[in-house]
């Protein structure tokens, strides 16, 4: 997730009343960042309770899948007391005095677990307060239960609706007490999504369903090479299709490091509008374009393959960190072990394809972006077209998947430009081909790690090289500074004890842009890492469970942590291995035909995990049985929700492990389609998935959505070296006979 | 003007022949609930019921389906009685984005008309066309048998507790 500035300090509690009578709770956080005169002088709303007693709660993260509609909307109403199975949620659109409503990171419920349960326990105080001024009583003679205020030893009760009016007239309480965890009712246990009637019944509509009255189409023909540009083309055959109303250029974004603009960068092309999708894209079809070749022209994975090669023989250009002295130890080392691992860029494939609805009247920008931030929406639309923030505003539907590509501002800010063009709104829809070929990859990655072990068979010394075309360099250009700090993550600042160690980095300089591809950096850290500790115990003859147990210790710190939960525990890095190994039945035999790998998350987003792979094969196709995974991530919300991650990151890193490859030639990317950049299927997904989390009450609650996904290739080739004696350092995995 | 049967409504499609059926539902009927993922057969999220058949509607021609019957996924629950596919997938909260689903539930119930109790190979080789980027395949499968269950009449399975 990229830093995001400022602290979420305390902020302020108002009531405000409704326009049908009822009551509507907010809460101001006030933002650490320059003042924002879009600011709107009325709080963040999160509660609105209607006369009929009908609750509704905003969610002020936006929903792809991972839940957040749900797990946060039981912060509030836990603390509310409100009547769960009637409560209804929104997703609001963006609102800067709102809880943050970036999402990434897996920084949701981490970020909201205060505040919204704050938000809550503030209203159930003061309704509470309301019927105790009504019916003459202490505050002590009452409580809150299911929607209504109830005295306690009679069956004198009022509901949340009737007693709205007099509540939003009471002073809101300063520090609301929250519940002792031990009277959770909704918090811990599992409860169905908010979403999943509307989705079983087809009624979610995501981005691509938005329909304003009026809407046009639009599809966006783009240079398939990166940093072409436009040239000339021809609009008559497009424009004879029935349906196709304009055609006209889209200028692409000039180079910038300024945010804003770095954040929705977009390549340009020429836009085809019309009456409905079909239209737009035979329009598209019939146009006739030349494209100017740009300064990536020549760029292919078999150059990055070479050049990361031959820059890893070099000392890198940045150290990252040292400890000791390692060159001088495996300098003079007897043996030295030594492993390459590569990785290739990786496309989030979003099952709903990048896509945004807008709306120019002439004075407001209305965007409908199914984004992941929509704050950076905003003002990358607002900065590209030379709007006052004010002038823009972000409806936020539902996303049909996100995993960080919806992070960046690009498809906003091309809607926005082809909706200042017209008076009508307009969607404009990316076709799969454009949406696998102009991504925010996860960047290829090549890592050498050599390494001279003690008398006992443990690391001594360990040389780390990296190089990569950087996420950030993408933003903040090359000569951004310690680029190398971020891409090393997991890796430079391994938790295993190595007394003389280095970590240095080169950047690999490329055309293709990259971006935040779930779980970020340690996909590809841990992947390198975790295979080469297997690596180093089987040189040490030492079972891989006991040597990383052996090892397990405080890390280097490369930055100074955010707080408590962002130092390293190592007990709980322990604790995960321990239980993952010991459901996993790690000291018993597999069953025959079968081996088992095993590998840690790094300390990724302050969660820990731990994961053994169960695999066979039949011929040189792999089959994974059964994946056991441990997970710390402090407190759960939404058990079965919680569950539900886990297995969807260990799909996804199955799908990774065993698939997906972008490849690049003559500077355009060579997968157009699903048939091309495969996924995962249902035929792979394991047998069994079974996930144990380890409860920790005492401890903030960290991120769940990410930490699963790392472990999961570097297991799969621990097992594999098992059965075939293959070690298998290059994603994705392909066996030799 | 095209002539066929959507969700037991007679409709006319006033569009070209070769428009794919998906753009036609999603853009001249307005029913979005049918999904676009690839245009090209390999995700799924397209899928329809042509004459009880699944379909992928992105490949086929809705001059091609004059005069049949479709049913998408706001048919799915017929006379507004839950398919049930649908009461299975939500029990066991299977969706995660969701974006795959209404695509594999038009599998999921094609699969359950025609086998009483498919097995985990069975289910894999109807369902393995439609892709879940969330990764939702484990509770996929679970969701399948348990409609399979219902569809025979069986006792719900007894959800271990959480």
């Amino acid at each position: 997730m990229r830093p995001r500035s400022g602290l979420h300090r305390r902020g302020f509690l108002q009531t405000m009343a409704c326009a049908s009578g009822g009551l509507a709770i907010a809460m101001w956080l006030p933002r650490a960042r320059a003042a924002d005169p879009a600011r709107p002088r009325a709080p963040g709303l999160y509660i609105r309770i209607d006369p009929d007693n009908r609750v509704t709660l905003m969610s002020p993260k936006t929903e792809m899948g991972q839940g957040v509609r749900t797990s946060l909307a039981m912060l509030i109403a836990e603390e509310l007391e409100a009547d769960w199975s009637q409560v209804r949620v929104e997703t609001p659109a963006y609102d800067p005095a709102l809880l943050d409503q970036g999402t990434g990171g897996s920084t949701s419920v981490w970020m909201a677990f205060e505040p919204l349960r704050q938000v809550g326990a503030a209203m159930r105080m003061m309704l509470i307060a309301a019927a105790a001024a009504r019916w003459k009583l202490p505050v002590g003679k009452l409580r809150a239960e299911n929607g209504y205020v109830i005295e306690i030893g009679s069956a004198r009760r009022a509901s949340f609706g009737e007693l709205a009016g007099d509540a939003a007239r009471l002073p809101v309480p300063a520090r609301p007490q929250l519940k002792p965890r031990s009277q959770w009712k909704l918090l811990g246990k599992s409860q169905a999504s908010k979403d999943v009637a509307d989705i079983v019944h087809g009624r979610v509509r995501y981005g691509i369903d938005q329909r304003p009255p009026g809407m046009l189409f639009a599809s966006i023909e783009r240079p398939r090479e990166f940093g072409a540009t436009l040239d000339s083309f021809d609009a008559a055959a497009a424009l004879a299709v029935p349906g196709v109303k304009r055609v006209f250029a889209i200028e692409p974004s000039a180079p910038s490091t300024e945010i804003a603009l770095a954040m929705g960068q977009i390549t340009g092309g020429v836009a085809v509008v019309a009456s409905n999708t079909w239209a737009a894209l035979e329009g598209r079809r019939r146009l006739t374009v030349r494209w100017k070749a740009g300064p990536h022209a020549g760029e292919s994975t078999v150059a990055y393959a070479r050049d990361m090669a031959s820059a890893l023989d070099r000392p890198g250009a940045e150290l990252v960190h040292r400890t000791g002295d390692p060159e001088s130890l495996l300098a003079k080392a007897t043996s030295v072990l030594r492993a390459d691992y590569e990785v290739p860029f990786l496309a989030h494939a979003t099952l709903e394809p990048m896509n945004c609805t807008a709306h120019w009247d002439g004075a407001r920008m209305t965007l409908w972006s199914p984004t992941q931030d929509p704050d950076t929406a905003r003002l990358a639309v607002a900065t590209r077209l030379g709007l006052r923030l004010d002038q823009v505003v972000v409806q936020i539907p539902l996303l049909g998947g996100g995993f960080g590509r919806r992070l960046n501002a690009d498809f906003s800010v091309e809607a926005a430009l082809v909706a200042r063009q017209l008076t009508a709104p307009v969607q404009v829809m990316w076709t799969r081909e454009d949406d696998l070929g102009h991504d925010f990859y996860r960047p290829c990655a090549r890592h050498r790690l050599e390494a001279c072990l003690d008398e006992r068979g443990f690391p001594r010394a360990v040389r780390h090289r990296l190089c990569d075309p950087a996420i950030h360099a993408t933003y903040e250009g090359a000569a951004a500074k310690q680029l190398g700090r971020g891409e090393s993550n997991g890796i430079a600042n391994a938790f295993y004890r190595v007394p003389h160690r280095v970590s240095e980095y080169s950047l690999l300089a490329c055309g293709v842009p990259r971006g935040w591809w779930r779980a970020v950096h340690t996909t590809h850290t841990a992947f390198a890492l975790e295979s080469f500790v297997d690596e180093l115990a089987v040189t040490a003859r030492v079972d891989p469970l006991a040597y990383r147990m052996a090892l397990i210790d405080a890390p280097p710190v490369l930055s100074p942590p955010s707080g408590p939960a962002a130092v390293f525990a190592p007990q709980r890095m322990k604790d995960c291995l321990a239980l993952a190994a010991d459901r996993a039945g790690w000291t018993t035999p597999a069953p025959a035909g079968r081996a088992r790998g095993i590998a840690c998350s790094g300390f990724d987003h302050m969660s820990y995990a731990a994961m053994v792979v169960e695999a066979s094969l039949a011929g040189r196709r792999v089959i994974v049985h059964r994946v056991v995974c441990a997970f710390d991530c402090g407190t759960v919300i939404n058990p079965d929700g919680a569950r539900a991650q886990v297995e969807g990151a260990i799909i996804q890193g199955l799908s990774a492990a065993l698939h997906e490859r972008i490849t690049i030639e003559r500077g355009r990317v060579v997968e157009t389609n699903f048939h091309r950049y495969t996924l995962l299927r249902i035929d792979q997904a394991p047998a069994a998935i079974e996930v144990h989390f380890i409860a920790r009450p005492e401890v903030a609650v960290t991120g769940l959505g990410e930490p699963a996904l790392p472990p999961v290739a570097p297991a799969l080739g621990n097992a594999l070296f098992r059965l075939t004696g293959q070690r298998l350092r290059t994603l994705p995995f392909k066996l030799t006979a | 003007m095209i002539e066929l049967t959507v969700n037991e409504a007679r409709v006319q499609v006033d569009a070209p022949e070769e428009m794919p059926l998906l753009w036609a539902l999603r853009d001249v009927l307005g029913l979005t609930g049918t999904k676009f993922g690839c245009g090209v057969a390999q995700c799924g999220a397209c899928t329809v019921h042509v004459d009880g058949q699944p379909r992928r509607s992105c490949i086929v021609p809705v001059g091609s389906v004059a005069g049949a019957r479709v049913t998408t996924i706001e048919g799915l629950a017929a006379g507004g009685v839950d398919h049930p596919v649908q009461i299975a997938w939500a029990r066991l909260n299977v969706p995660q984005c969701g974006y795959c689903h209404a695509g594999q539930l038009m599998s999921a119930a094609a699969l359950v008309a025609e086998l009483a109790q498919p097995s985990d190979a069975q289910i894999d080789a109807a369902m393995a066309g439609h892709l879940c980027r969330c990764g939702t395949y484990v509770r996929i499968r679970a969701a399948v048998h348990e409609a399979a269950r219902l569809v025979r009449g069986a006792a719900p399975v007894e959800r271990k507790s959480r």
